[in-house]
């Protein structure tokens, strides 16, 4: 996907014009001032990410880009269809414990151009062993939920997977390195070709009781790995660059990338 | 005798020039023979019609026309039903005679009701089918055929020598008369143009290097041209040359025939020849310069370009046998996206023998950076297409065992990978529309 700066209301008037923004609102009064910003940036990719009790209606014609955090599953094919325009792209982030008894209600957010699963949550103790563990994307549930992704023609997208957990490819992450914070890595990832790359936050949400299983075959990744670091750190978000500042200095958490190629993809 | 040479094609205001080929060709040798076309059209027909009404309606035609001989065009989307249509066609009509040929003609389609199937180039195959039954010639002498021997039990295939034009002067120029009663046909919208046959290079995926390369003279060229612009009204021109800016110095001969006849037609001002044109054609970025861009600004009709790129990824490139620079295309899309006026469109191809999800990532953010001009991300996915290099190898699976179709695995990626990779650029194209209609 295109790279995209997601900056919170604080930090939007930093963005580059010639890049798209989207604004990430948390709070209802947030909104107005969000849209005076977004009205000015003169990139024709500009939006919104906020949850779906936020989302007003109608959204101004500007807006081009709407984010929805899925926080009831059936009102969304009715908010969705409220919200679509020619010009617009439409993404949502399903938390995964709404799908754990029937994948197939993911098909309820069909019309969105992008459904994203999220995994920051955990499911529950009994069904934590069948997420975010090393070989999730083996287990049947983790099948279950690709097929719906193609019976719907959509890409298959996980949020806050680690790499090591399903196909890098299928990481949100992967496509979205610039908004992405890499925490530090615990020495059970030492050797993986991804440290530099992946969420894995061990301290957080389903992180804190994977397993990780470093990816160390090179020649499988090379190109993966020539894809990742060729995306441009001068466009990181401003809350990445905080957090990389704040991070110390370790080879586990050192993030270095290349800063010299620009690039929209 | 009379002749029908048959297509079905997918757009009917483009000018059936391979059918034009072979009707001036023959008529040259047989006048006495009636040959005519007649193509039917698929059109938006996008889904499965249990009716076969285009089907319907061609053997109604046939059986009111009652030619002695039918000749089948094939293309990838005619391969596949070309063999029922004939089936249906000796059921109706055992005396009449078949013969198949195009590009995508297949052997699997030589069966008893077929007399011939041509392979290669069909003007010479053509005419001395028309010899054959003519008697003058017998037929182990009728070039570029494969056939079944029906004197032997069981049938035999027989093929017979390949030979080519070498002279491609020899075939008339299909657009020196009209057929219509007005002076000026205007049926069709496009209309394509051939100065070369075959190509420079030989990547294994493509059948353009088959024939030996060859060119129509300029001499040719000047001569028939006019005609194209006197007895025609059109849109489009397309030059089919796979390589159109390999020698520079005869692409602008050409064009620049082309813009005295565009200017030509403006100051007649005929009402009905007053269309814009815009031509296309395929050219290889390498080859790009600023000079070539500046003179190709100056002519007065728009050119749009098509240059085909594939992969970014050497392992790729090698196993199809595509010698690229992509420093130097990269250099072209900057210069051609800097251009105000040439428009340009740069395609991959995924699904191709050694190909990745991840080289292709890498292919698509080289178009993105560098074909600006470019507002979405062109890529076909790959067909394993018959009599090519790649063909013959048998490292892929395609989704047809018979026809041109899809690839649907190779050593390198199967059927959902490649099904994902499509799913990616759909997403991908779904931000850029946004971006472009904005």
């Amino acid at each position: 996907m295109l790279q995209k700066q997601l900056f919170n209301l604080a930090n939007a008037t930093q963005a580059r014009s010639t890049l798209p923004l989207i604004i990430s609102i948390t709070q209802e009064h947030e909104r107005t001032l969000a849209y005076a910003i977004l009205e000015k940036h003169p990139h024709p990719l500009r939006g919104i990410a906020l949850p779906q009790h936020l989302v007003p209606t109608p959204i101004p014609t500007f807006i081009s880009y709407v984010r929805i955090y899925v926080d009831d599953l059936t009102t969304i094919p009715l908010l969705l269809t409220s919200l679509t325009l020619k010009k617009r792209l439409l993404e949502v982030f399903v938390p995964i414990k709404a799908l754990q008894h029937t994948p197939a209600l993911l098909k309820i957010c069909e019309q969105a151009h992008r459904i994203v699963i999220e995994l920051k949550e955990p499911l529950g103790l009994k069904e934590q062993q069948n997420t975010l563990n090393s070989s999730f994307f083996k287990s049947p549930f983790y099948n279950q939920l690709y097929t719906q992704f193609i019976l719907m023609s959509r890409y298959p997208l996980f949020h806050t997977a680690p790499f090591c957990s399903i196909p890098p490819e299928h990481c949100y992450e992967f496509f979205d390195q610039a908004n992405t914070i890499i925490p530090p890595k615990p020495s059970a990832c030492n050797g993986c070709l991804f440290t530099q790359h992946c969420p894995l936050d061990v301290h957080s949400g389903t992180g804190k009781n994977f397993t990780p299983n470093p990816i160390t075959k090179n020649q499988t990744y090379n190109d993966a790995l020539i894809f990742l670091n060729r995306e441009s750190t001068n466009q990181e978000s401003p809350q990445k660059q905080e957090s990389r500042h704040q991070e110390k200095t370790t080879p586990e958490n050192t993030t270095k990338k290349n800063e010299n190629t620009p690039a929209r993809f | 005798m009379k002749i029908l040479l048959l297509a079905f094609s997918v757009q009917q205001d483009v000018f059936p020039l391979g059918l034009h080929y072979l009707k001036g060709y023959a008529t040259k040798y047989h006048p006495d023979v009636d040959i005519q076309i007649q193509e039917f059209s698929f059109g938006n027909r996008v889904s499965y019609e249990t009716n076969k009404n285009l089907e319907i309606q061609a053997l109604a035609y046939l059986a009111l026309e009652k030619p002695d001989i039918v000749a089948f065009s094939c293309y990838i989307w005619s391969g596949e039903m070309i063999r029922d249509f004939v089936r249906s066609i000796k059921r109706l009509h055992p005396t009449m005679k078949i013969i198949l040929g195009g590009v995508e003609v297949s052997e699997h389609l030589l069966t008893p009701d077929v007399e011939f199937i041509i392979r290669q180039e069909g003007e010479i195959a053509f005419k001395e089918c028309i010899d054959y039954w003519k008697g003058t010639i017998s037929k182990e002498q009728v070039h570029n055929v494969v056939y079944l021997n029906q004197q032997k039990s069981p049938q035999q295939r027989q093929e017979n020598p390949s030979i080519e034009l070498e002279n491609l002067d020899e075939i008339p120029f299909p657009y020196s008369t009209n057929s219509t009663n007005s002076t000026i046909d205007e049926r069709y919208n496009v209309v394509r143009l051939e100065t070369a046959r075959g190509c420079l290079f030989d990547c294994h995926f493509c059948h353009y290097a088959k024939p030996t390369l060859r060119y129509f003279s300029l001499e040719y060229l000047h001569k028939n041209i006019p005609l194209l612009f006197q007895n025609y009204s059109f849109e489009n021109l397309t030059v089919l040359d796979a390589n159109f800016n390999s020698n520079k110095e005869r692409m602008f001969i050409i064009l620049d025939i082309i813009e005295q006849q565009v200017k030509k037609r403006q100051e007649t001002k005929n009402p009905t020849n007053t269309k814009p044109l815009k031509l296309h054609c395929e050219m290889r970025p390498e080859l790009m310069d600023e000079s070539t861009i500046k003179k190709l600004e100056n002519y007065s009709f728009k050119i749009d370009i098509e240059l085909g790129l594939q992969s970014t990824d050497p392992v790729v490139l090698k196993e199809i046998n595509r010698p690229t620079h992509i420093g130097k295309v990269a250099a072209a899309l900057q210069m051609l996206s800097a251009s105000r006026k040439l428009t340009y469109k740069i395609d991959l191809m995924y699904g191709l023998p050694g190909d990745t999800f991840y080289k292709f990532l890498n292919s698509a953010r080289f178009l993105l950076t560098h074909a600006t001009k470019q507002h979405k991300l062109v890529a076909h996915h790959s067909m394993l297409l018959n009599n090519t290099t790649l063909f013959e190898k048998k490292t892929v699976e395609r989704y047809s065992e018979t026809h041109s179709s899809m690839i649907i695995k190779t050593p390198t990626q199967d059927v959902v990978e490649l099904y994902k990779t499509k799913l990616f650029i759909d997403l991908l194209n779904k931000e850029l529309e946004i971006i472009k209609e904005r």
